[in-house]
């Protein structure tokens, strides 16, 4: 299973769906809806969060949050 | 009266939208058991009746958040005092898929709603254009006004339509809130209605131009190394402008202190009352003025840089620094804003959604050096640490100051690891957060905030510190003998006529305050003080920098800003009863060190049992702190010794 936090910066993935969790609605209300076209923008270092453009909007998110979005193959 | 209630998403203009329409006539709403922050205003005009509330900015009406809980709370309940008679939603026309969700839940509850199509310039500038009319065909019960609360168009449209809602009556008996039903199914609802919002928005709005551009400062602003480098940059260039600033306020407000006090002293009669004026109640009030300077300016530059977009970014980057130390992104305004004062940056933890991280950066907050300290680490610096400097140019006495600074700042990351191993919370901590777009900051908002926060310390805190400086008057002033007076001053050994602060001293030693001074002393012996500075140590509960005030006092100087080598000279002749010095190296780096670790604040106190909502935790602050500070001070006194 391809989750975002796959994406390298710049990669772009269309979003699959999102793993039944505790940030799922949260994730939903904040736009990661299936059929998004989404890419990651930057990682902060230590494997910290990372930044992700959907649409207009650029979100942060923590890796364990990123695991619970679900990708097709990314595109390079 | 009726309540208009602002919802939207965060980063919509939504404060800027209130600001625009209420202009200073607002405060913020006191709600009982909630931290969240709720403003209340009144608009100019045909509405001035009836109340504007600004809620939270929230992603949707489930309670996920204490921001979402709180709207949750008064949508879910028509008979609470919030209920609105309007709900105004504020959306980001330039982010339509996202920001209807909220709206289209609020929509179903059939209350008198005006849609708010926020900032289009930006959404013009983003190659957007918005059906205004196709969105009105399907939300027909709802009035769209399409506006830019930026630069204020729009204003009157806003007011008109809400004029013609406000005439709506809403039936409450009849009002449903589908949305707590323990049947209904939130996860499978936000999806059914996203899908049907993605629909919508694509029928609607049409994309011209890409906008990548706005995020262009990334680049360097969130860059994995230059970043943090910019961070530390901007932290700086803030507190030396605050520091240089500040200064002329200061000593503007010194000045007008001193010198109503002595017009009092000389123009009023002499007396109890008089005495009460003059020494319990201005110094008070001086002692609350003098930290506005700093505290404004601190709260003018983090307001840019919360409108710039770049405090989100800093959380961004800090977060996975911090998470070790069971701290979150979002503690580091916290801690930032309590480098000038530990009260602004307790309530900006409340920014923190996991109640363990909130819990811990309340905690540790005072630990950060903050002004108030700043008096009393100078006078100290002054007396027991050589004006040299080594390799020829790094100052020592600025070296000690940066030390103090850094003991604060790795003592409060220290306790809280500590702290994050002994709390035990299951609550998830989340991050996710939207890093807008950067643009140029609202200065409207910018001094909305700076006024606000300087208005919360002066009424918070100043109540305290001044009620707390007139309890400690009367109790430095009487004692067992009540009020010593002029021709009582014999009974103390004095034969000759005396001045007004040498009886100013010989009242202190003789009061309740002195007396308990003295008693404490075998406790702080160890420390390396006497009974003097105990006595400093007491009244400093009232806010830190009272400490040289009083040693002032005691050491009979009459005026301690103006005469600060007189008080330092007097300092040095201080001895104990065999002959030794009371102020050496040893003994003034164990009270800086003191001063560094002991809650000596009752503001503070008093602020951490509002915003934790029990006794519990400001008391083990108060208490941790203070045992800590014994045991330091207590090391480094017998070590340097």
């Amino acid at each position: 299973m391809n989750t975002l936090t796959n994406l390298k910066i710049g990669e772009t993935a269309t979003i699959t769906g999102l793993l039944a969790g505790d940030c799922q609605n949260a994730l939903l209300a904040l736009g990661f809806l299936k059929g998004k076209t989404i890419e990651v923008t930057m990682r902060a270092p230590f494997r910290g969060p990372i930044a992700v453009r959907i649409g207009q909007t650029l979100i942060s998110l923590r890796l364990e949050e990123a695991l619970q979005v679900l990708i097709d193959t990314p595109n390079r | 009266m009726k309540k208009i209630a602002l919802f939207g998403n965060p980063n919509t203009g939504k404060s800027t939208l209130f600001n625009l329409l209420t202009g200073l006539n607002q405060k913020v709403g006191n709600y009982s058991g909630v931290t969240v922050e709720v403003k209340t205003g009144r608009i100019k005009g045909a509405l001035s009746a009836h109340t504007v509330i600004d809620f939270p900015g929230t992603y949707s009406v489930f309670p996920r958040s204490s921001e979402e809980k709180m709207v949750f709370d008064v949508l879910s309940n028509p008979n609470s005092d919030s209920f609105p008679d309007v709900c105004i939603v504020v959306v980001d026309a330039s982010n339509l898929e996202r920001n209807l969700l909220l709206f289209d839940q609020i929509y179903q509850l059939k209350l008198p709603t005006v849609l708010v199509l926020n900032m289009s310039d930006v959404s013009a500038r983003a190659g957007l254009k918005t059906d205004v009319d196709k969105l009105q065909a399907m939300y027909s019960n709802a009035q769209i006004v399409e506006m830019n609360a930026r630069v204020g168009l729009g204003k009157n449209r806003l007011i008109d339509a809400v004029e013609n809602e406000i005439k709506k009556e809403t039936n409450k008996e009849n009002y449903i809130f589908p949305y707590g039903a323990t049947t209904f199914d939130e996860q499978d609802d936000t999806m059914e209605r996203r899908e049907k919002i993605q629909t919508l928005v694509y029928e609607v709005q049409s994309i011209e131009k890409d906008n990548k551009q706005r995020f262009f400062l990334d680049k360097w602003l969130a860059h994995p190394i230059l970043g943090y480098f910019l961070f530390v940059l901007v932290l700086g260039i803030i507190f030396q402008s605050i520091f240089n600033i500040a200064a002329y306020p200061m000593g503007w407000i010194e000045i007008g202190i001193s010198s109503t006090s002595s017009f009092l002293s000389n123009s009023l009669p002499s007396g109890i009352a008089t005495d009460l004026l003059v020494e319990g109640i201005i110094p008070g009030i001086g002692g609350v003025l003098i930290f506005i300077p700093q505290i404004a300016l601190l709260f003018f530059f983090l307001g840019i840089l919360e409108e710039t977009g770049y405090l989100s970014r800093v959380i961004f980057l800090m977060d996975r620094l911090m998470r070790p130390l069971g701290l979150n992104g979002r503690s580091v305004v916290p801690l930032i804003s309590s480098l000038a004062c530990a009260i602004p940056g307790i309530m900006a933890a409340r920014t923190i959604a996991n109640w363990k991280e909130r819990m811990i950066t309340i905690f540790v907050a005072p630990l950060m050096s903050c002004s108030a300290r700043i008096p009393v680490y100078t006078i100290l610096i002054a007396l027991v640490i050589p004006d040299t400097k080594i390799f020829g140019f790094i100052n020592v006495q600025g070296l000690v100051l940066l030390g103090l600074y850094l003991l604060g700042l790795f003592s409060a990351l220290i306790m809280a690891f500590v702290m994050k191993l002994m709390i035990k919370s299951d609550e998830k901590s989340f991050l996710m957060l939207e890093l807008p777009p950067y643009r140029g900051p609202r200065w409207l908002n910018v001094l909305n905030m700076m006024w606000e926060k300087t208005r919360r310390f002066v009424f918070d805190a100043g109540k305290i510190i001044v009620a707390l400086s007139i309890l400690l008057w009367l109790a430095a002033s009487y004692g067992p003998e009540g009020h010593v007076s002029e021709l009582e001053a014999s009974k103390f050994g004095v034969t000759r006529v005396i001045s007004k602060t040498e009886l100013g001293a010989i009242r202190l030693e003789n009061s309740y305050i002195g007396i308990m001074g003295q008693k404490i002393e075998p406790i702080i012996r160890p420390l390396g003080y006497d009974w003097k500075v105990g006595i400093a140590l007491i009244t400093s509960f009232a806010a830190r920098e009272v400490f040289v005030g009083t040693l002032a006092t005691i050491y009979s100087v009459n005026d301690a800003e103006e005469n600060q080598v007189k008080l330092l000279d007097r300092m040095r002749m201080q001895t104990f009863r065999d002959g030794t010095p009371v102020f050496t190296m040893a003994s003034g780096i164990s009270l800086m060190v003191f001063y560094v670790y002991a809650l000596q604040c009752m503001a503070t106190v008093a602020v951490v049992k509002r915003e934790t909502g029990s006794w519990k935790w400001p008391i083990l602050q108060l208490v941790t702190m203070g045992v800590i500070a014994y045991f330091a001070s207590l090391i480094v006194f017998t070590l340097l010794k």
